[in-house]
């Protein structure tokens, strides 16, 4: 990376994810501090601080606290209550923790590379505040970051996270599949993967066939890419039922007006948009860059890079004190990027 | 906070790790590298 950018790196915004992490709600209550009843800033940091002192186990840690509604003397989904008058200020706050070994272990690898640590951030997200307009967060909308190991699931509604959650299954098993089914190294499923394989198999003739050897000299086995797409289809398919019952769980299941919006490497598979219509019942698509970059842009519509880059944009956004881009555009658009995910 | 004028996300996944790095040129982030690795590579 440093050769690439000819600039010494020494520090990153670190992106955290894995089946470990876990969302719950949590509720705070604080009095108002002022004797006229103002709430201040101080005042929602310490609701925001109350909503913190949830019971954990002693294995687990705090990520985040995200307030997702607040309350001013019972009246109800205020957004921001700073300069409203009242006595009892509560907040409904989403409390992403994780276990205290993996953020330990992961802290200690990117010691050991070298680096600091600007912040540690719950990738799914910062890939959320990234590829998602406030429109699509408005009427809801649920971002599904398919990776090699995990799927990542982050749903918005009126604004707000409502849930998130991340799941043990990714594209990586696709591949283990291919594997399996059809006795080549990993290697060459990986690569047949990438090149042949579709979600749906219907789509795709009998005649069909893909040769083995073009991965793999000592390969001569002819494949039906039909039959490499139906290992594809059943693998997909418990993903998509894990995401499914996850949607039922809040009771959003084909009810997310703007969708579900894809990222991550396994987004990349070919019909996936139409298979993910077909399973969730709900309008799909690929996520794009809310964001005016410069520079490399060329790969940035690689979904590989999607958690990488909003980790970046959330670096820009949290020392945007230290900088004044003359770029309005950049500037409005990045205003408020993330801010929600720090108490 | 980063201590000069370059921002940097790191995605340490289960099977890659992703890098992007970016700085501020002329009001506008400035993508100066992308990295990606993937493990087992393929």
């Amino acid at each position: 990376m440093e050769t690439i950018s000819a600039r010494q790196i020494r520090s990153a915004v670190v992106g955290i994810s894995g089946p470990h992490i876990t969302t719950s709600i949590s509720k705070g209550v604080v009095a108002v501090s002022r004797a006229d009843g103002e709430i201040t800033v101080s005042d929602v940091g310490r609701v925001i601080e109350a909503a913190r002192t949830v019971a954990l186990p002693p294995n687990r840690e705090i990520l985040h606290v995200i307030p997702r509604s607040y309350v001013v003397d019972g009246q109800e989904k205020i957004d921001d209550p700073v300069g409203m008058t009242g006595i009892r200020l509560e907040v409904e706050a989403l409390v992403v923790s994780g276990a205290t070994s993996a953020i330990k272990n992961l802290t200690k690898c990117i010691f050991q590379a070298g680096l600091e640590i600007d912040d540690l951030v719950f990738a799914p997200l910062a890939t959320g505040y990234t590829f998602l307009t406030k429109k699509q967060k408005e009427i809801g909308v649920g971002l599904l970051d398919i990776g090699g190991g995990t799927t990542s699931l982050v749903v918005f509604e009126e604004g707000d996270i409502l849930h998130a959650a991340v799941l043990p299954i990714g594209s990586g098993l696709i591949t283990n599949d291919l594997a399996i089914g059809l006795r080549t190294s990993i290697e060459t499923a990986e690569k047949i993967k990438i090149n042949y394989a579709s979600a749906i198999p219907d789509k795709i003739r009998e005649s069909e066939t893909v040769s083995l050897a073009q991965f793999d000299a000592g390969e001569t086995e002819k494949i039906e890419k039909k039959y490499i797409s139906e290992i594809v289809q059943a693998r997909l398919g418990e993903i998509y039922s894990l995401v499914a019952n996850e949607l039922k769980t809040i009771g959003k299941d084909g009810m997310l007006p703007a969708g579900v919006v894809l990222t991550g490497g396994g987004s990349k598979l070919e019909d996936l948009i139409e298979a993910t219509k077909d399973y969730l019942r709900l309008p799909a698509e690929i996520g794009k860059q809310n964001f005016e970059l410069g520079g490399f842009v060329d790969k940035l519509g690689d979904p590989v890079y999607a958690t990488s880059v909003a980790l970046m944009l959330y670096s820009f956004e949290h020392s945007q004190s230290s900088f004044s881009p003359s770029e309005p555009g950049i500037l409005g658009k990045a205003k408020g990027f993330l801010k929600h995910l720090l108490p | 906070m980063p201590k000069d004028n370059l921002f940097v996300g790191l995605d340490v996944g289960s099977t890659k790790v992703a890098a992007c790095c970016g700085e501020i040129v002329e009001g506008m982030i400035n993508i100066c590298g992308l990295r990606f690795r993937q493990f087992p590579k393929p």
